[in-house]
């Protein structure tokens, strides 16, 4: 009987030659074994190009919309303003020379980078006359040829790229503005990456070869995590690079034990709800973010950031509670956090717990690490159980951010309905690509003449406008600009402590889990509208600034606003209220102005000097305007207050600091 | 004279004032009994004895444990006997109790979470309410507990007594002195 012909699978393999090395180190129990070869179009049949090929951007390796887990965040995103303005110029501008140091990219079997539970390869050695071949899985292989008696060093490298992923881990922005000038470059002229390269054309021939080195794994001790190892290496290499944005590096860290914790977040969120516009998600999150906090948050989607997050993390689980007393307002010194004490109560399974954590005093902020990354799965398992929840629960369920994203999904709606093909293209790829395409359209280096970049950029505006005017309109008798200064305001370091360090307080002594459901429910109690007026109206006269150090003015004024029965503040401890630091401010304004008026020396002025009448006349206006503020946004106000002795109280503390 | 007790979460209470304090160690049920148990025994004795003749003998004698071969089933009664009927690990006095107490647990929560192991300092009657003092603490409890799984930071709580301010030191350390040499608590200066 014939044996039926089965049309065998189409194997790509990509031969390249060059040297074999070995980096170990006798005190490391991972070796990084590399190859030291090029890439170049020379020759359109060679391993060279196909390997320069597959040097691609990691867009064109998984869509953003499969992002499952951000365990798989190797490289920072391809900026193409970079690769177009500043790389490839470099190439091509006439000068006497010009020169890329060599690519470093990791050799990773297909299928670890969307966590479909592949195994690493181990080495399987065979012997033949004059060579020896390392064979690693299907995925790649290693000939080395003998010199003299042994092998090596020179040796060909076959990959198959069917079965393997070839990461750049360092140099992507080099590799790709060389693909771009050998005529490789992914450039669909109707792809939004391709307005980037509108103005540049591709020479006819480019012969220049760019040196790639190639690393793979190998362990005699220990399971290999390639995406882990690949991680480490991409940390500690870009040290010296362009810097990497803090939020990318805090998504990256593996050994920090808030950075961790935050990636954690990230992947549950990436899970859970991807890009989705009406609840809590990656399109909120900013995970792309390229740039410090200090030159901007985020686009107007977005509410958090990985840098806010890791900030608020290290407060809420590593601080000591130095500031969570009802009187204090303000940090005074950022010291450490590195307690203990909160992640304790939390982590405390066999499988993870405080064993399994250490305090590096080598690291300027002295901060908590992890001891051994064989622990991560089970750390992250215990984060979803029993922190997860808390997180993700005041992100989502509290109603004012609801708002906010009953606007972007009415964005979403209007994107299919009656957006331009401009704006539905920006949707898609500028706030759902999560590639910080946004920062790098909205903040490159303006081109007079590239009227391409100019149209998308305003098609980002027009986005951007039509999120803040559905969103406004969802807050009856609020403006627009007030609406869009409080959400400005959340997007704050200050904010987003002030808010889960109120949640501390509140929860007192018991765990999380049980007391977030009701803490969102007291925020809850507060109209979204009334949310607008106190981030607007209240929070300016008690916090003038946006300093993260104000973060225990914003704890203190949630917990004022969700007290029951004042059970924080109450008339007993009025000036400690956030009601009474604003009553002080008032009568220390009338006071200077009553100085001033009776043309005084403070160090001369006893309180006998001022009449009871003006006393009562202050204390009465101070209270009035505070009682309010807080009226108007239906929050009880604080009886049965004694005004007079109070407003005494505020004018002995000026006249005692003046002797 | 004002005597309280204050789980380490809310040692910013304390008073900045003169006073005693005793440690203490609670017990949960995810400690395992036996190293539990291990905490209050002394690992070894150095004994130094005399025989006939003037004759010396001297040496480190180990602890040779007692071993629990049957469990205690009622954990819950087992928690609450212990949090009320422990002896103190540490008796100390200080001029500022909040001081002290939080430079004690801050360096506790260093110690113990350090990846490294410095040798233990050793502390005269002039180091009391130091600095030094705290670090003698916290190496010697922290190489005692640093693996056993479920004793940690949270298992501290603290007794005070807060004293008038201006409180004699040299009465404050008499006090001390009574207490740890008839008290002996397992981790008390040496």
């Amino acid at each position: 009987m014939e044996t039926p012909f089965i049309e065998p699978i189409n194997k790509i393999t990509i031969d390249t030659y060059g040297l074999i090395g070995s980096f170990e180190i006798d005190n490391k129990s991972v070796k990084v074994k590399y190859f030291s070869t090029k890439a170049s179009s020379r020759d359109k049949s060679s391993g060279e190009f196909a390997l320069l090929k597959e040097l691609k951007p990691m867009r064109e390796r998984v869509p953003p919309n499969k992002l499952k887990n951000l365990n798989s965040l190797l490289q920072r995103d391809l900026s193409d303003a970079r690769v177009a303005t500043e790389l490839v110029p470099y190439l091509k501008k006439p000068s006497k020379i010009a020169f890329f140091p060599a690519i470093l990219a990791v050799l990773i079997p297909s299928g670890f980078i969307m966590n479909e539970g592949r195994d690493y390869p181990t080495p399987e050695y065979k012997e033949l006359s004059s060579k020896k071949i390392t064979s690693y899985g299907d995925c790649w292989s290693l000939t080395a040829f003998q010199t003299g008696n042994s092998y090596g060093p020179l040796g060909m490298l076959s990959i198959d790229s069917t079965q393997t992923d070839i990461i750049v881990l360092d140099g992507q922005h080099r590799a790709n503005a060389f693909r771009f000038l050998c005529g490789v470059f992914a450039n669909d002229d109707a792809d939004i990456h391709s307005a980037f390269y509108q103005d540049i054309s591709v020479p006819e021939s480019f012969n220049a070869e760019l040196p790639v080195t190639l690393v793979w794994f190998e362990s005699e001790e220990q399971a290999i995590d390639p995406t882990l190892i690949s991680r480490n290496l991409f940390v500690d290499v870009n040290n010296s690079a362009r810097k990497v944005s803090n939020s990318r590096n805090i998504l990256l860290n593996d050994r920090e034990v808030t950075c961790l914790l935050t990636r954690f977040l990230y992947s549950a969120i990436a899970r859970k709800a991807s890009f989705k516009s009406e609840e809590f998600s990656l399109l909120h999150s900013a995970f792309d973010i390229d740039s410090e906090l200090t030159i901007r948050s985020g686009n107007i989607f977005t509410l958090t950031n990985p840098e806010l997050i890791e900030y608020t993390i290290s407060w809420f689980l590593f601080d000591w509670g130095t500031y969570d007393t009802l009187e204090k307002y303000r940090v005074s010194r950022e010291n450490a956090r590195n307690s203990l004490m909160n992640f304790e109560n939390i982590f405390n399974e066999l499988s993870f717990n405080r064993t399994h954590v250490k305090i590096n005093e080598n690291t300027t902020n002295k901060v908590v690490e992890l001891k051994n990354s064989d622990k991560i799965g089970y750390f992250e398992n215990q984060f979803i159980e029993k922190l997860l929840p808390v997180f993700y629960g005041i992100f989502n369920d509290f109603h004012l951010f609801r708002q906010h994203y009953t606007a972007c999904r009415i964005v979403e709606e209007w994107r299919k309905t009656t957006a331009s093909s401009k704006e539905r293209t920006i949707w898609d790829t500028v706030f759902r690509g999560g590639e910080g395409l946004y920062y790098t359209l909205v903040y490159s280096q303006n081109n007079p003449n590239n009227q391409w970049l100019d149209d998308l950029r305003k098609a980002v505006e027009d986005v951007e406008g039509k999120l803040s005017e559905e969103r406004y309109k969802l807050f009856p008798n609020c403006t627009k600009a007030l609406v869009d200064q409080a959400f400005e305001s959340i997007r704050t370091k200050a904010f987003h402590v002030g808010i889960f360090m109120a949640l501390k307080v509140f929860n007192d002594e018991e765990s999380f889990l049980d007391s977030y459901g009701e803490f969102v429910q007291r925020l809850n109690q507060v109209e979204p509208s009334h949310w607008i007026y106190i981030l607007t109206k209240i929070k300016p006269e008690l916090i003038p600034s946006v300093d993260p150090k104000s973060w225990p003015s914003y704890q203190k004024l949630i917990l004022r606003i969700i007290q029951s029965e004042g059970k924080y503040y109450n008339a007993g401890n009025f000036l400690d209220s956030p009601d009474g630091k604003i009553f002080e401010q008032k009568v220390k304004a009338k006071f200077t102005a009553w100085v001033e008026n009776e043309d005084l020396e403070i160090k001369d002025i006893k309180l006998e000097h001022i009449k009871i009448s003006t006393l009562e006349a202050w204390a009465q206006d101070a209270k009035a305007f505070v009682d309010d503020l807080f009226k108007t946004a239906n929050i009880p106000i604080i009886e049965k207050v004694e005004r007079v002795e109070n407003a005494k109280s505020v004018v002995n503390k000026l006249l005692n600091a003046n002797l | 004279m004002n005597s309280k007790a204050y789980s380490v979460r809310k040692l910013q209470e304390v008073s900045e004032v003169p006073g005693i304090y005793a440690w203490y160690l609670l017990y949960n049920q995810k400690i395992d009994l036996q190293a539990y148990h291990s905490v209050y025994k002394q690992r070894q004795l150095f004994s130094f004895l005399k025989g006939n003749l003037q004759d010396n003998y001297q040496g480190t004698l180990s602890a040779q444990p007692y071993l629990f071969d049957k469990p205690v089933q009622d954990l819950n009664l087992l928690a609450g006997a212990i949090d009320v009927f422990s002896p103190p690990i540490y008796i100390g006095v200080s001029n500022n109790l909040k001081r002290r107490l939080l430079t004690h647990i801050t360096m506790l929560n260093h110690i113990l979470y350090a990846d490294h192991v410095e040798d233990i300092v050793d502390i005269i009657e002039s180091d009391i309410d130091s600095d030094k003092e705290s670090k003698h603490f916290a190496q010697r409890i922290s190489s005692v507990i640093k693996g056993i799984n479920g004793i940690g930071l949270n298992s501290f709580r603290v007794k005070v007594i807060e004293l008038a301010p201006g409180y004699s030191s040299t009465m404050l350390v008499e006090v001390e002195n009574f207490l740890n040499r008839t008290f002996i608590p397992y981790y008390g200066r040496r």
